[in-house]
């Protein structure tokens, strides 16, 4: 397997990562309104969190993904 | 001066101002070429494509419906940021290569791209198809959307059709003129004003009507402790089908046809950075998840007819201070409509003369095709303009479901850059049976099994047709070829 198809399959996976972490049977662990983060309920900031995950995510595989 | 007509004035500047980046943007460039119209020579850089990518998700939708949904649903209104977040990350892999095959065969379309791997025209025409009966619908919503937003901000003064004309007139005269780039350069205006209104508005009400973020949850909770959870007692959806509404979307999002002509306006490096920062642009949507939330509580049920007027009613009844500020909040809804339609109508016009005029007339010449564009931009936007003022509700509704099939596209894309096997026949069957499924659970079947969204059940038969049929049937030694080629791009 070449570079490319290597960091693919990569970045695949922490999409499916992602995705786990926002759907249920995952999602049950955020699906809570305690506690209140900066004033919102748990299952929204369940969300947000994942979406500063997911840009941090994205921006190591560009920094590593230099072709 | 009465109030409407300040709010008028400042609506007015800003028609303008959009009208005037729209067309300038072409300024400069070939009015002649077909490579410039559709894809803007190949050249876009990092930042106009976020906005191009990001004006056209954030459309009338997200401003009318996100607080709507807000307001009426609680926690399913998180799919939507969920949606935004997820749906283009497949892109990061399928994105260069549909740009880097792009550029080597000279596509601009979906269809020209899948047609030419299964080498048929037949599909490409099917694709065109199904491009343009999923755009009509979404542009016609936008219409309804810039219609709706004059008309409530001048107090019925601008009736529906004279509201909708004048600002989708706009939208289709620069992307008639200044093709993708035109839509381009007035996202970037337009997106910029819409977030800062998102911002300004949703901060402005959460502490007006309550003091703050916590003070509102808290008082939501108290109210029904389910409502901002997924698949409790108390909540509006279920989590089987808040879970398949997400990996649905995620598989569709980047089967939208537009998408593949957007791609090639740039390098495959800035998709891939694109791709990277478009979270952010999700983020920017959680402050039109709270305008709909501060509303309750404060707002009755009773008192708007449908969900997505929450916004309006807010603006009207909430924020009556000053005329401009009423008139700056109407020019970023509209905003949000505008974005999104200029890239649709202009995918439209792009998939009409490419994937169907030129798909059927293999002749047509270059300059012949770019001119059928132009004329299509109008051909469209008249369609769209005239469902969205006269159609009826039930023919809207009929028409929203049209983009549900999208995703059925999916596997067809996804096959021609990593399974070699695949051939023709069994595309168009799977994609066929999988878009007749998904309209039968959408329309005429009360239930959906386990309360899945119906396109994901269209969408397991398409991928099990294909995959027998790729078994079954053999491929053209033209096919094999191409077969080659993508895989190995």
């Amino acid at each position: 397997m070449n570079r490319r198809k290597k960091l693919d399959l990569y970045f695949l996976l922490f999409s499916l990562f992602i995705l786990l972490l926002l759907v249920f049977p995952i999602y049950d662990l955020g699906n809570k309104l305690e506690p209140f983060i900066l004033g919102v309920p748990f299952s929204l900031a369940w969300i947000v969190i994942c979406i500063l995950l997911q840009f941090v995510g994205i921006l190591f595989f560009l920094i590593i993904d230099k072709e | 001066m009465e109030k409407w007509h300040i709010a008028l004035l400042a609506i007015s500047i800003y028609l303008i101002l959009a009208f005037l980046i729209g067309v300038l943007a072409g300024r400069g460039k070939s009015f002649f070429s077909l490579s410039e119209y559709a894809v803007g020579d190949r050249s876009f850089n990092l930042f106009i494509m976020w906005f191009l990518m990001g004006g056209t998700i954030f459309s009338a939708f997200a401003f009318l419906g996100g607080p709507g949904w807000a307001f009426s649903k609680g926690a399913a209104s998180y799919y939507i940021l969920v949606y935004c977040t997820l749906g283009l990350m497949p892109w990061y892999i399928i994105g260069p290569k549909v740009a880097r095959i792009g550029k080597k065969n000279n596509y601009i379309t979906m269809g020209d791209f899948l047609g030419d791997r299964y080498q048929s025209k037949i599909l490409t025409v099917i694709v065109g198809i199904i491009a343009i009966l999923a755009f009509i619908p979404y542009l016609t919503l936008q219409i309804k959307g810039m219609a709706y937003i004059f008309n409530v901000l001048t107090y019925d003064n601008i009736p529906y059709w004279l509201g909708a004309l004048l600002s989708f007139g706009i939208v289709v005269i620069y992307v008639a003129t200044s093709g993708v780039r035109g839509a381009a350069w007035s996202d970037v205006f337009q997106a910029i004003l819409m977030l800062i209104i998102a911002w300004v508005l949703g901060v402005y009400f959460v502490e007006k009507l309550h003091g703050g973020l916590g003070n509102m949850f808290k008082s939501i909770a108290i109210e029904n402790k389910d409502f901002l959870l997924v698949g409790e007692e108390g909540s509006s959806i279920s989590k089987a089908r808040y879970t398949s509404n997400i990996v649905i979307s995620m598989i569709g999002f980047v089967m939208w046809p537009h998408l593949f002509t957007k791609s090639y306006t740039t390098t495959e490096r800035k998709i891939k950075t694109t791709v990277a920062v478009y979270p952010i642009f999700a983020l920017f949507l959680l402050p039109v998840l709270f305008i709909g939330f501060s509303a309750i509580g404060i707002v009755e049920k009773e008192a708007i007819d449908n969900s997505g007027q929450i916004l309006p009613y807010l603006i009207t009844n909430y924020l009556t201070e000053s005329g401009i500020l009423y008139g700056i909040v109407g020019a970023g809804a509209l905003a949000a409509a505008m974005s999104s339609s200029d890239a649709i109508t202009h995918g439209a016009s792009v998939s009409f003369g490419r994937d169907i005029c030129k798909a059927v007339y293999a002749g047509l010449s270059e300059n012949a095709e770019l001119w059928i564009m132009r004329f299509a931009v109008f051909l469209v936007g008249a369609i769209a303009y005239f469902l969205a003022i006269f159609g009826g509700e039930g023919l809207i509704q009929l028409l929203l479901g049209a983009y549900g099939p999208i995703a059925q596209l999916a596997p067809a894309v996804y096959c021609s850059i990593f399974f070699k096997r695949v051939n023709a026949i069994s595309i168009i069957l799977g994609m066929l049976v999988g878009v007749i499924v998904t309209t039968y659970y959408q329309y005429f079947s009360y239930s959906v099994p386990r309360d899945l969204h119906p396109g994901l059940i269209g969408l397991f038969l398409n991928v099990g047709i294909v995959f027998v049929f790729s078994f079954l049937f053999n491929q053209s030694d033209s096919e094999k070829q191409k077969s080659e080629e993508f895989t190995n791009i």
